[in-house]
């Protein structure tokens, strides 16, 4: 890890718990890409809306303000950008865990509350495992590689999923937090690097 | 029916289906875009699909013989094939569907006749509002109240939440309770607009064409005669009307995930020029648990079509099938790069869709206790064992 990951990757995990996915990805811009959105190694950019410059290929309205989705040419990538990337969907995930522990200690099935089902423990226990997984690898003192990085994005968006299940419909609600993870996917999408074959 | 009339109805509902994908994507970005379609076959299929013979339902004979799509042996393999060519377009159409069923099992002939009589009069929508804001998987515990009113009807307060095409629906059935306890649940007839009645579309991640609702009702006049099932004993009504709708049903849903899995299989296979030896492997291995799934739905739909009562295999296959559409979409995409959900809007549409089937007509963990309850309840192979 070069020292400034050690600093920003926490921080934008803090900054993607907290206050959500856009003021991180704004967050990640500033600190890496100030001057415009950057497009990852296929040519996607997903950026606040704010920092784009109309032609946008898709548009989510999240909690927090807009994301736009980019088409263009890659670019060369930041130093630290994709690692930085992980560490903001780590903190997402985390937030999205939250979200759905505290939906389920009010959610009242057959007299108990859902949390207390085993089933449903079963389940956050499977998304925590990969979520704490991705810190681990994160945290490890040699470089991690576009394969490592790859892996931990497969980690995270399997836990959003078995995550965004937990809140039932209502976390299959555009603007809502299922709407966030599905967006954090996009994230991989777009800055995650093409297989090596 | 044989296997080979049912291969032929595959085969004309495949036919069918081709009309609908053209239109998927318009319909994701406006699920109102529908009414704009109700002139394609599929569609006109389906907006009578169910209503029985003796109700006027004449459809265009297949291989000699009317499907009525009454049936959820028949109905599974309509749902696969549409589903595989849009989901989308196929819950967006008008019809009886899950209200159809349930009056197929409780009403009375006046409710028939009106309900059935107006599904053939011009396509409209209908909803089966059972879920609530705060109740969903648990549904014995659902608290809309039916109360009786001054002139001999009653009023219906409360809310729902998720119910499919319910902001544009013209019929429906609420599920509400006139007294505690599973006996007290009853199903009423509702017909729209009616006053104190609201209905709100609730934008979704995908499957935007189920138009998914929430639903007000403030002390909304429901008369006496459109109680559901009122000449049933209460044991044969309420909750058990819902099981046995639900067990009808719910192999159709998972000829929908069958269906959904096949469209990502396929979309593969189409778009994925010369792939390697084990990419084909993996395509292959795909085709193999689409076809397990299949299998086990077609199984699901015999057995309740046998006995209404005989749900645990329909749980079975929506646990596979819901579960396989989802891994499927996000295979599929694993063929086309990290980037695939941006460069490919189809599959993009696909992974979203194939969410939502986690949701309708019970969750993972819902139909692995159905499941579990059959095996100790000595449903499964005849074998009960103490629990
Ligand atoms: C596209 C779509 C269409 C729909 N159409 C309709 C419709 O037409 N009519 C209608 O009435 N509803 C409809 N629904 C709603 C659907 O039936 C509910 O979403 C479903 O029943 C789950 O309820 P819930 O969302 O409240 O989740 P909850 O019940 O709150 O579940 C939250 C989590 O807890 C788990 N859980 C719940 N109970 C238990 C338990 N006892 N043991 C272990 N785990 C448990 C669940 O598996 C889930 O992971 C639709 C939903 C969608 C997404």
């Amino acid at each position: 890890m070069t020292g400034r990951i050690r600093e920003l990757g926490p921080l934008l995990r803090g900054r993607a718990r907290q206050e959500g996915l856009v003021p991180a990805l704004a967050g990640l811009h500033a600190a890496l890409s100030p001057r415009a959105p950057h497009h990852g190694p296929t040519g996607f950019a997903v950026a606040p809306a704010e920092l784009a410059d109309g032609g946008a290929e898709r548009t989510e309205r999240l909690p927090g303000g807009e994301v736009v989705v980019l088409r263009g040419e890659p670019g060369a990538e930041p130093e630290d950008w994709g690692e930085a990337v992980v560490w903001l969907r780590l903190g997402c995930s985390e937030a999205l865990r939250e979200t759905a522990v505290g939906h389920l200690g009010e959610r009242v099935s057959g007299g108990s509350a859902l949390l207390h089902r085993q089933l449903v423990r079963a389940q956050l226990a499977d998304a925590l495992t990969g979520q704490l997984e991705v810190r681990a690898v994160l945290d490890r003192p040699e470089p991690r590689t576009a394969a490592d990085l790859a892996h931990a994005h497969d980690r995270l968006s399997a836990a959003d999923r078995g995550l965004a299940r937990l809140l039932g419909a209502s976390g299959y609600l555009l603007g809502g937090p299922g709407h966030v993870a599905d967006v954090s996917a996009l994230l991989a999408a777009a800055y995650a690097h093409p297989e090596e074959s | 029916m044989t296997d080979r009339w049912y291969r032929e109805l595959r085969q004309r509902f495949r036919e069918l289906g081709a009309d609908l994908r053209p239109h998927a994507l318009e319909l994701d970005r406006d699920p109102e875009a529908i009414r704009a379609h109700f002139d394609l076959p599929a569609v006109r299929y389906l907006a009578a699909m169910g209503v029985p013979a003796e109700y006027g339902h004449d459809p265009e004979p297949i291989a000699g013989r009317p499907c009525h799509g009454a049936r959820a042996r028949e109905r599974v393999v309509i749902m696969e094939e549409l589903a595989a060519a849009d989901a989308g377009m196929l819950v967006a159409a008008p019809g009886p569907l899950l209200a159809g069923v349930l009056v197929g099992l409780v009403a009375d002939e006046r409710q028939r006749e009106l309900f059935y009589g107006r599904m053939l009069q011009r396509p409209l929508w209908t909803f089966f509002a059972l879920t609530e804001p705060d109740r969903g998987s648990d549904a014995a515990g659902l608290t809309t109240s039916l109360r009786p009113a001054d002139d001999g009807g009653y009023l219906l307060t409360g809310a729902k939440r998720y119910v499919g095409n319910a902001c544009r629906a013209q019929l429906g059935v609420v599920f509400a309770r006139t007294g505690p306890g599973p006996l007290g649940i009853v199903p009423v007839l509702l017909e729209t607009p009616a006053e104190g009645f609201t209905a709100e579309p609730l934008p979704s991640i995908g499957l935007r064409g189920a138009r998914i609702s929430a639903i007000e009702l403030d002390e909304v006049r429901v008369p006496a005669e459109n109680v559901l099932g009122r000449h049933l004993s209460p044991t044969r009504r309420g909750m058990w009307a819902f099981v046995q709708t639900f067990n009808l049903l719910r192999p159709g849903v998972a000829a929908i995930g069958v269906g959904m899995a096949r469209a990502a299989h396929e979309y593969v296979l189409a778009h994925r020029r010369a792939p390697s030896k084990d990419e084909r492997r993996r395509i292959d291995a795909l085709g193999r648990r689409i076809d397990g799934a299949r299998a086990l739905t077609e199984r699901a739909a015999e057995a309740v079509d046998a006995r209404t009562s005989d749900g645990h295999l329909a749980s079975a296959a929506k646990l596979r099938a819901g579960n396989l559409a989802e891994e499927a979409a996000l295979l599929a995409c694993e063929f086309f790069g990290p980037a695939a959900r941006l460069e490919h809007p189809l599959l993009d549409k696909l992974v979203r869709d194939a969410k939502s089937l986690e949701f309708i007509e019970g969750t993972t963990q819902v139909q692995q206790l159905n499941l579990a309850q059959g095996l100790v309840s000595g449903k499964v192979d005849g074998t009960r064992r103490s629990a």
